[in-house]
């Protein structure tokens, strides 16, 4: 019994370590694209001001450790704020519109981005389906401008 | 890039917008699709179960959604060919889980023929 709460604790501090390494990461490559735009539409411009129209895509998937996981499943019976999740998710969105940009760095801006969000389960059941993760996709097109 | 070989094999023109800048559309041919139904890999999976234990990037499943993609647009892009289509408009991607341990991945949208737009 003893040994099973060291490992579940062992797993959050190491994903904890992953968690707060990856947020740095994110943080410096978001300074470096941060002259290439992303918009989620594309009439903000009339269309005559882009060129090189290419449609781009991006994909991240990622879990939390067991103890948030057991945190999140006492914290759902009172209805209460999920914070665990939403740092997953917020961390997924980040990263997969870095690797949007770092598919796009001979263009000058990333237009009409849409992201989708789906669960990765063990099971296809309601009953007995358990969330193994989440995956965040994107899609967007990359142009560049005529002047 | 590896992006442009994507996009320049078939010589197929693609975007998420309703047009592509820079070039009129003479003909429609309308909706064209692709899909795939992947189910995970057996030791992915099991990974997988082993990683969402310790939390952080589960790169098997990225990398099965990747190629998940890539096959989608393939397929996408075939049927726009055989129709006489230089191009696809309009594209969006549709996931869904259709049995126990597979997702399907689904790319559509609208096969076109397009030549440079004279000002």
């Amino acid at each position: 019994m003893f040994d099973i709460v060291i490992t579940v604790l062992m797993f959050y501090l190491i994903n904890k370590v992953v968690e707060i390494n990856h947020y740095k990461s994110i943080r410096k490559r978001e300074k470096k694209y941060v002259n290439l735009p992303v918009f989620t539409g594309y009439k903000i411009f009339p269309i005559t001001k882009y060129k090189d129209a290419t449609l781009v895509y991006s994909e991240f998937a990622a879990s939390n450790d067991y103890f948030k996981k057991f945190v999140v499943s006492i914290l759902s019976f009172f209805g209460l704020n999920i914070v665990s999740y939403e740092k997953l998710l917020d961390r997924a969105r980040r990263e997969v519109i870095l690797r949007l940009k770092e598919k796009c760095q001979n263009y000058d801006a990333i237009i009409n981005l849409k992201i989708e969000t789906v669960e990765i389960n063990s099971s296809n059941n309601t009953a007995n389906k358990r969330i193994k993760g989440l995956q965040v996709l994107a899609s967007a097109t990359a142009v560049n401008f005529t002047n | 890039m590896a992006i442009n070989n994507i996009n320049n094999s078939y010589n197929i023109q693609m975007t998420n917008i309703e047009a592509i800048p820079g070039y009129k559309i003479d003909e429609v041919y309308g909706v064209v699709s692709g899909s795939t139904v992947r189910s995970k890999h057996f030791g992915r999976d099991m990974m997988a179960g082993l990683k969402s234990l310790v939390g952080g990037e589960l790169k098997g499943y990225t990398e099965l959604l990747q190629e998940s993609r890539e096959e989608a647009i393939e397929r996408m892009k075939m049927q726009a060919i055989s129709l006489g289509a230089n191009a696809i408009i309009n594209v969006r991607f549709a996931t869904s889980s259709v049995a126990s341990g597979a997702a399907e991945l689904y790319a559509y949208g609208t096969a076109v023929k397009v030549s440079k737009e004279t000002y």
